[in-house]
């Protein structure tokens, strides 16, 4: 599985090699994958200060 | 109809991980017995039992480890963070995964092993071992499904950037000015789960899982802001910036993110 913090990947991103699609996910479970808009709806808390939602100092 | 061996538990590798700890709740709500393997007897597996799986201490290099875990099981998943003993890992658990006779072998490998070949591989070492270890796989002989993901949402926005977003109105990943398209550990478990449920006609086959769109940092700012429901005050960022970082401490610039919709 992926790990997330290698200069390799930066160098990688650079170079476009991250910038592919698949619909293989969609053969295989029939749903589209979680895009970033459902992403963020689903951890909003976890990007949301907690004085803002009224639950810390 | 390979529905016959339901009776079989499935072995979850690395059940500790989110990866792991997903698919084992995936494939228990299928109907599996589900064979959980942890390094360590840590809290998880009181998690991993609560949801009604078998769950076995073992180490994937070893022998005697990998017989106790393996036997009795038709179907493996496994996967692994990179490690120096990964290639080790992943042939040793092969090794006694041809021995015990399984039926599907569920290798969870890396999105940009599709762009390696025998004349070209990769710079990075860490990438490389996948490659490698789908080598010997591909030797094996086993029933193998190879599932390779790109990077992981979680990872990325949760583990990297959430902390900043949240207190510092940024988002600043070292991806430098290239598109992304990462995909969500939990969709990555689901496949997974669906070819374990029903492995035959997926044997031999390669699948690459990423998310549904692939765009740059100012796109994921954007969702970051947009996507926030109106009453969430994520919504209302005003000062928000973006850092596409060159290098895990550079910035080579910033920019504002494209203005709501």
């Amino acid at each position: 599985m992926p790990s997330t913090t290698s200069p390799v990947m930066t160098e990688l991103h650079k170079q476009g090699r991250y910038d592919r699609m698949s619909e293989d996910y969609l053969k295989l479970t029939g749903e589209t994958p979680t895009s970033m808009a459902d992403f963020v709806k689903l951890h909003a808390a976890e990007f949301t200060r907690r004085h803002a939602l009224g639950v810390g100092p | 109809m390979m529905k016959s061996t339901h009776n079989s538990p499935i072995l979850v590798t690395g059940a500790a991980g989110a990866i792991g700890r997903n698919l084992t709740a995936m494939l228990l709500a299928k109907g599996h017995k589900v064979r959980a393997l942890v390094r360590r007897e840590v809290e998880r597996a009181d998690t991993l039992r609560g949801l009604g799986a078998e769950v076995v201490q073992g180490d994937l290099t070893e022998l005697a480890s990998m017989h106790r875990a393996i036997e009795g099981c038709a179907r493996i998943y496994f996967g692994m963070s990179v490690s120096a003993v990964y290639l080790e890992a992943t042939v040793n658990t092969g090794a006694v995964a041809g021995h015990h006779g399984v039926e599907a072998f569920v290798n969870m490998s890396q999105m940009t092993v599709t762009q390696m070949s025998i004349t070209e591989t990769t710079e990075s070492p860490q990438h490389k071992l996948y490659w490698l270890a789908e080598q010997a796989l591909s030797w094996s002989g086993l029933p193998v499904v190879t599932v390779r993901p790109t990077v992981f949402l979680e990872g990325f926005f949760l583990l990297l950037a959430a902390a900043s977003v949240r207190d510092a109105d940024e988002l600043a990943l070292p991806l430098g000015a290239g598109k992304t398209s990462p995909v969500s550990s939990v969709d990555v478990a689901r496949a997974v789960a669906a070819i374990l449920d029903d492995p035959a006609p997926h044997i031999g086959h390669i699948y690459d899982l990423t998310g549904p769109e692939s765009a740059d940092l100012d796109y994921y700012a954007g969702c970051l802001l947009r996507g926030a429901r109106p009453d969430n005050p994520l919504s209302r960022r005003a000062n928000f910036r973006v850092e596409r970082k060159t290098s895990a401490g550079r910035p080579v610039g910033a920019c504002r993110p494209p203005p709501p919709r």
